[in-house]
């Protein structure tokens, strides 16, 4: 059965991969238990993008690694196309992987290692010219089949590994955080390339990131992870605006979490008290009864900077950060701070540190979590 | 912590048992049967009386007093010649010239030195005779061992001391001296200080190299004998093996002791090493207080090393030493044609069965590495620990198993070159595991990973990816093995054999019988075929290296 199975994965194209109750227990040296990954479960679609996305520790790598079939799981599935591939041998998953450290073997050139995975499999000396001039011919590296890895740039070596992942035309492809050793600059620019190579491809990723913007521009789901479980997963813009917990609500973005009170609550809207003003919402988040605490989110360019004396609430500028796009604003309202950004920076007269503003919220952006 | 010891579906435990079971074996019989057939001879009721006898404690006294003073001095000059190569400000070819020297001991069969102890401040020394017309003076027994075993040693520690010092974060340095600092101040109170466990590991390597030296007592020491020498006396001019097993298993206490000392230390402190290699090298001071003084010292031990070594040479070609200085080639032709060819054969010998040795050597040091390091093996940590404790066992103590052990059935080994080579695998393996599995260490698991997803197996990614990278350190290994296994005096001199001779066992032979100008020019030829080795196996190494990075 796996054999078969293994056979039809080999023919390439885009499957569904899904991840049930998959769990890791490592045991640390003085006999204690540590669940690295508990009990996770999720669907990525067959094509699509999914990023795994948490910071350091929760478990985000072990879930990949486990995928590829370099960490033994403790308990639970790794099904591809429907069929379990979880005792499958890594080297024969079919897996495409870019390493952090590309891990491009020292001693071949480029083309020998992009051969590789041809080679082991003794595929006839004309087919593997033949795949490896394609797929260096598609990343642009055909001019450095002859170079030895330390020969190339951070970017071209970067390159190199995605080639050698792809030349197999592989069922499932993973990336762990392969844009952190890149400058700011190519990283941007390497994260458009791999998105435009796997939608053309139609390979079925999943991609490990703790930066936050990497994920959000790239991925059509994110899997928001802590502590080996998933704390929410959803397309970018749904973690952006609804985030169902305050830890997702933080780490995607920068945001505001003010104290709030429900007032009162019906089927479609909420009354909600924040900082001593009332708001009308429409918001299908937390908060559903009267009388409840809640946390009001709000995002830094949803809360706005008046001259008006009427509106909103008065604050004071305590810190001003010009970033070239935007400003950013520290705002102190009420006794606490508020985080401001606005476009660009025209105004006239420019804002001053220590000088007083008012602060009015847009009350269509607020949205609710549970205190 | 994860993957610390490779990856977990690597070789399974079955295989690994296959593979493994061959070297268990080896270990066995090889190691651990010779140590308990002395163990077991050693015991008995006159154990305590053997160790009780005057001489008994007179040669441990005079094995642990030798041993404290040679390596508190060999390490003093190790770091301060290591200082001098890596701190201060000198042109890169004084450095690089200083660091070369330091290497010829290492590759030297240490009594080489004994023997040029001899020529310069024997009876009928250089110095003492000739130049100084001083009767029947000389400097055997303590002082002449001191003198030599330094000499000898001290590039051990040096070794060691240098590569912390390289590997010390240079910005420490500066920080020092960016504080206020005078240079001398930031060396004893900044560099020393974060030095000293270093040094306690030179230390207890130097005190037992000094304890478990054979030749130089045997040759130099006189009167003043040491465990080694008072074995080899015992067991060849008395022939009591139990007296000398007492002795030998004696011997093995405080290089255990030392080994463990050595554990502790290196587990305790061990920030000079935090942290990866720099990646600029250390501040070079140019202070003429500290400068003057440590060239003035490097360039003269530098001096002395020089001297030493070409006293041999010079011994090996002079007609009658102390009378008759003229020029030469009598003793060569003397050892190597007279008898039948002898010395030609014990010198062919000597390079069939150290070669035959060295390989086999590597290639068990690299199947138990790769095993150790890459693989399920069941107890392979055990394995690990068993094939690299003969480390600490002194030459003579094995050798005395040996000839024990396989002297009489059911492994009557005696008198074969089976004997001879098995003796120098226990010797070298534990090096040649410990390095592949250093190399092997060093090659990143990511490597090994990207290997296997691209769907390699274990035996392909071994052959196509570990074995090319650790390629080098393989080889080097194979040319120290050679090197230890042509210059080792102790471990061998009880199971040679007429059948079997080898230009160590003859040095001693022809200094026992008072012909130096034979002693030195067997050394001459010991010297002359390691350096060719390793100077050849430099350029290959070069050569490859150059064109890896397609220079």
């Amino acid at each position: 059965m796996a054999n078969s199975h293994e056979q039809s994965l080999r023919r390439g194209g885009s499957f569904e991969l899904t991840l049930e109750g998959l769990t890791k227990i490592f045991r640390a040296a003085d006999g204690h238990e540590v669940a690295a990954v508990d009990r996770l479960s999720l669907r990525v679609a067959a094509g699509s993008f999914l990023t795994l996305c948490g910071p350091s520790g929760c478990g985000k790598t072990t879930t990949l690694r486990m995928i590829a079939g370099l960490e033994t799981p403790t308990a639970g599935e790794i099904l591809l196309a429907g069929e379990s591939i979880t005792r499958i041998p890594p080297n024969r998953r079919h897996i495409g992987l870019v390493f952090q450290s590309y891990a491009l073997f020292p001693h071949l050139t480029v083309f020998d290692n992009v051969a590789y995975p041809l080679q082991v499999k003794k595929e006839a000396g004309a087919v593997i010219r033949r795949d490896v001039g394609e797929v260096l011919e598609l990343l642009e590296l055909a001019g450095f089949i002859q170079r030895y890895p330390n020969q190339l740039s951070g970017g071209q070596q970067q390159r190199v590994a995605l080639a050698r992942a792809l030349v197999t035309r592989p069922s499932l492809l993973l990336f762990d955080e392969p844009l952190s050793n890149l400058d700011a600059r190519l990283r941007i620019h390497v994260r458009l390339e791999i998105r435009r190579l796997q939608k053309a491809l139609g390979i079925t990723t999943v991609y490990v990131t703790h930066d936050q913007v990497e994920a959000m521009s790239m991925s059509d789901e994110i899997a928001i992870m802590r502590d080996g479980r998933i704390d929410q997963i959803g397309p970018p813009k749904t973690l952006y605006f609804h985030p169902a917990t305050k830890y997702t609500a933080e780490f995607i973005g920068r945001t505001n979490l003010l104290p709030g009170k429900v007032l009162e609550a019906d089927g479609v809207f909420r009354r909600v008290a924040c900082l001593g003003q009332e708001f009308r919402l429409a918001d299908p988040g937390a908060g559903t009864s009267a009388g409840e605490d809640v946390v009001v989110m709000l995002r830094p360019e949803s809360v706005a900077l008046s001259d008006d004396r009427s509106a909103g609430l008065p604050g004071t500028i305590r810190q001003l950060t010009f970033a070239g796009t935007t400003t950013e604003y520290v705002v102190g309202v009420d006794g606490m701070e508020l985080l401001v950004t606005e476009l660009g920076d025209h105004r006239e007269p420019p804002l001053q540190e220590g000088g007083q503003v008012r602060v009015v919220f847009n009350p269509d952006r607020m949205h609710l979590l549970n205190a | 912590m994860r993957g610390a010891w490779g990856p977990r579906w690597a070789v399974p435990s079955f295989g690994g048992w296959l593979l493994g079971l061959p070297l268990w074996a080896w270990l066995g019989l090889f190691v651990l049967y010779p140590l308990v057939s002395v163990l077991l001879t050693s015991t008995g009721e006159s154990y305590w009386e053997i160790l009780a006898a005057s001489h008994s404690r007179r040669a441990i006294v005079n094995t642990l007093v030798l041993g404290a003073t040679v390596a508190v001095l060999a390490t003093a000059v190790a770091f301060l010649y290591a200082y001098t190569v890596t701190r201060i400000d000198l042109p890169r070819r004084v450095h690089r010239l200083l660091h070369f020297i330091a290497l010829i001991p290492t590759v030297t069969p240490p009594f080489v030195f004994g023997v040029s102890l001899i020529l310069l401040f024997g009876r009928r020394g250089l110095v003492t005779h000739t130049w100084l017309g001083l009767k029947g003076a000389d400097l055997y027994g303590f002082p002449g061992l001191v003198i030599v075993q330094v000499l000898a040693f001290f590039p051990y520690a040096y070794l060691l001391l240098r590569s912390l010092l390289l590997e010390m974060d240079p910005t420490l340095d500066e920080a020092a001296v960016v504080y206020g600092g005078t240079p001398l101040y930031v060396m004893r109170r900044i560099t020393l200080r974060l030095l000293l466990p270093g040094c306690a590991s030179a230390f207890f390597l130097v005190f037992t190299l000094s304890t478990t030296d054979l030749g130089n007592p045997m040759f130099i020491g006189g009167d003043f004998m040491v465990l080694t020498s008072q074995i080899y006396v015992t067991v060849i001019g008395l022939f009591n093996l139990k007296a000398g097993s007492v002795l030998a298993v004696t011997l093995l206490l405080p290089c255990l002791v030392l080994l463990g000392l050595q554990k502790v230390v290196a587990a305790r402190e061990s920030y000079a090493t935090v942290g990866e290699r720099a990646s600029r090298p250390a501040m070079r001071t140019a202070d003429p207080w500290i400068r003057i003084p440590l060239v003035a010292l490097a360039l003269g031990m530098a001096v002395f090393v020089i001297v030493f070594y070409a006293m041999i040479v010079v011994g090996a070609s002079v007609k009658i030493w102390g009378v008759n200085y003229s020029f030469t080639l009598e003793h060569f032709r003397r050892v190597l044609f007279e008898s039948w060819m002898l010395g030609t054969k014990t010198a062919l010998d000597t390079m069939l069965l150290g070669l035959v040795g060295a390989v086999v050597g590597s290639g068990i040091g690299l199947l138990g590495g790769y095993l150790v390091a890459h693989s399920r093996m069941a107890g392979r940590h055990w394995f690990d620990l068993f094939v690299t404790l003969p480390m600490a066992v002194p030459g003579i103590l094995l050798g005395l198993g040996y000839s024990i052990a396989f002297n009489r059935p059911p492994l009557l080994l005696a008198g074969t070159s089976f004997i001879i080579i098995a003796i120098f695998l226990v010797r070298t393996v534990p090096y040649s595991q410990r390095a592949v599995v250093a190399a092997i260490m060093q090659v990143h698991k990511s490597l090994t990973e990207a290997s296997t997803l691209a769907g390699a197996t274990e035996f392909q990614t071994f052959r196509r990816i570990i074995f090319p990278l650790i390629r080098p350190s393989v080889l080097a290994g194979m040319i120290f093995n050679f090197t230890r296994n042509i210059t080792t005096l102790s471990g061998v001199i009880f199971v040679v054999s007429p059948r079997w001779r080898l230009l160590t066992a003859a040095m001693l032979a022809e200094v026992e019988t008072g012909r130096i100008g034979g002693a030195a020019s067997l050394g001459t030829l010991l010297i002359v075929v390691v350096w060719c080795v390793n100077l050849l196996g430099y350029f290959v190494f070069e050569r490859r290296n150059l064109r890896r990075l397609g220079a």
